[in-house]
């Protein structure tokens, strides 16, 4: 494995040696990576690997057993406001109220951002129009379809503009075209120089957006992919991925 | 940071999800006062016509003035001519008790009870003592039966039973309006959405509380107005005091209820509690058993609670049968504020330890 420390550019995003355990049993351990501003990461990994739970750890859910999460070098933790001021997440973990609107749901996530009520509104109509929801704008969250919910996730996560920015499976169940759309604007993030880490279970969606592979398997990093070809990257983790995960076996 | 700005939306937010739930608002209302109206008629024991005291009274002056004497309080007779016929009534529980009175009246009154409800059995010989002194005090020479503080009319004992009602009242809500909504917002994961922004989590904490003690205040004037104009209890003697005894209340219930939300965080867990010591909390509380007939560590128990204390305050504030004590209130925000430090605590080291 790649000895990532070494990244020359400040990380915005650090996890360092980071675990977590459940019941006696590590979910995950030794989970070491930088993300600098600027750069999309993506970790890979069959399913219970650990990869929501990094996502917790960078966002502050978790209290962890080992390590340390720190965004911009300060370590985020529940006094530090700044650090996660500087944070948006997109995740399952943080559903929308149902019953507000959409403008109405940006709205509120501007609030908890501590922006002031004019700054607040030409940030929403920003992300609501870099999300194009400006149609969808006054319809109740609870009508909307999945994608467009996503969508919404996406715009609330976005809206003060963070420094990094955590995506849990942020195209699951999109359709391609959505998909798309979501992957451009993660690129317009990262060339604007936000950090952002995701989770997916897309090679594809890996080899298309992310400039740094990370394959995550029984919560310990296996693999490190970084600055390939995209079609030299999706060969190698297709061939990483037809290989059974431990514990299973081939019909 | 803006911190006023955050705090109205997180208000504004909690107060839409229950207004944009107009079955959830309508129903809460209107059970609400329907639990303050079902209290009124059950507890302030109201003898329907159907239930009848016999009467075997052979002098027919003192027959007249025992009759006239039930018929004050409120109770209906019916005369027999034996005192065969009228034990016979009794057994086939057409009356519920019979007044005996023989010739060497005052010395001898004779009451007897039906037997079969305990229950029925001491609220109707309480009226017959009260019928019994009565028609005692009517008569000159020989012992008397007297008894003072019988003051109560219906309209006061029903605005004693609607103070002890109202702390209950506040109790339900707050657990539903407070401890339930955290419960859910932790659950659903609304509350990690708010703590992955710089939300302040005492600003948090106090802007929720507000909003609860708001929803709950609206709930319970909106369901005294419909139990008012309905059931008519009358105006409390305290008008301001009542008001005050309210919010009192609301603010130690709604401390209490997030304190067990936050220590508990599941639904089910938190259900259990909650409800259960409601109805433990109601019965130690004086609503509707007096605390004085209470064995000893019961009543130790009851003084641990707060329920005690908030329907003290209540009745004192809305039926004047109680001074109005500082003690109370000062114990009351006591609760209130060790709830909301308890929840501060928990709520300060919050996280998703669970796997998904």
């Amino acid at each position: 494995m790649n000895d990532i420390t070494t990244t020359t550019p400040p990380a915005a995003l650090h996890l360092r040696d980071i675990g977590k355990r459940y019941d006696g049993r590590w979910v995950v351990h030794d989970v070491t990576l930088a993300v600098p501003a600027g750069e999309i990461a993506g970790i890979l990994g069959h399913n219970g690997a650990g990869k929501s739970t990094v996502i917790r750890a960078c966002a502050g859910w978790l209290r962890l057993d080992h390590g340390q999460v720190e965004v911009n070098g300060r370590i985020v933790c529940d006094s530090d406001l700044a650090a996660r001021a500087t944070l948006g997440v997109v995740s399952r973990d943080t559903p929308l109220y149902a019953f507000l609107s959409v403008r109405e749901m940006v709205l509120f996530q501007t609030s908890l951002q501590g922006m002031a009520a004019a700054a607040g509104a030409a940030a929403c109509a920003r992300v609501l129009a870099l999300c194009q929801l400006d149609a969808v704008a006054a319809q109740r969250i609870s009508t909307l379809s999945s994608g467009m919910y996503q969508r919404v996730l996406l715009a609330c996560a976005l809206v003060h503009t963070p420094a990094v920015l955590l995506l849990d499976e942020p195209t699951t169940g999109l359709d391609p075209t959505v998909r798309q759309h979501v992957w451009a604007i993660l690129r317009t993030l990262a060339a604007q120089g936000c950090a952002i880490l995701l989770t997916t279970h897309y090679l594809e969606e890996a080899a298309q957006v992310c400039d740094a592979v990370y394959v995550l398997e029984h919560g310990a990093l296996t693999q490190t992919m970084r600055d390939a070809a995209p079609a030299a990257l999706l060969a190698a983790l297709q061939g990483w991925f037809a290989k059974p995960a431990a514990g299973e076996t081939c019909a | 940071m803006n911190a006023g700005r955050m705090a109205w939306m997180l208000l504004r937010v909690q107060v839409l999800q229950w207004w944009r739930e107009p079955r959830h608002a309508l129903v809460s209302i209107a059970l609400s006062a329907v639990f303050l109206m079902i209290a009124h008629y059950l507890l302030i024991v109201y003898i329907g016509t159907h239930v009848q005291i016999g009467l075997y009274v052979p002098n027919p002056a003192l027959a007249r003035a025992v009759t006239r004497a039930c018929a004050t309080h409120e109770l209906n007779t019916r005369t027999f001519a034996t005192p065969v016929a009228a034990t016979d009534a009794l057994r086939a529980r057409t009356i519920v008790a019979c007044v005996a009175i023989t010739s060497n009246f005052p010395h001898h009154v004779g009451i007897t009870l039906a037997g079969y409800n305990p229950l029925l059995d001491r609220i109707i010989a309480g009226m017959l003592i009260g019928v019994a002194a009565d028609i005692s005090g009517a008569q000159p020479g020989g012992p008397q039966l007297r008894m003072y503080n019988m003051r109560t009319t219906r309209r006061e004992l029903a605005m004693f039973m609607a103070a002890s009602m109202v702390p209950l009242l506040i109790m339900i809500l707050t657990a539903l309006n407070g401890g339930l909504a955290w419960i859910l917002d932790w659950e659903q994961g609304m509350l990690f959405r708010i703590l992955v922004a710089p939300v302040p989590r005492l600003l948090l904490l106090l802007v929720r509380a507000a909003g609860s003690a708001l929803l709950t205040l609206l709930v319970v004037a909106v369901a005294w107005a419909l139990y008012s104009s309905i059931s008519r209890p009358g105006t409390p003697v305290h008008v301001g005091a009542a008001l005050a005894a309210v919010l009192v209340c609301v603010l130690a219930a709604n401390g209490v209820m997030s304190a067990v939300a936050a220590l508990t965080r599941r639904f089910l867990l938190y259900s259990d509690i909650c409800f259960l010591l409601s109805f433990v909390l109601m019965f130690l509380s004086g609503a509707l058993v007096p605390i004085e007939t209470l064995p000893n560590w019961e009543r130790f128990l009851a003084y641990c609670t707060p329920t005690y204390y908030a329907i003290r305050l209540a009745r004192a504030a809305f039926a004047g049968t109680e001074p109005l004590l500082m003690r109370d209130v000062l114990i009351l925000i006591c609760w209130g504020v060790a709830g909301y430090a308890l929840a501060y605590l928990n709520l300060r080291n919050a996280r998703i330890d669970r796997r998904a």
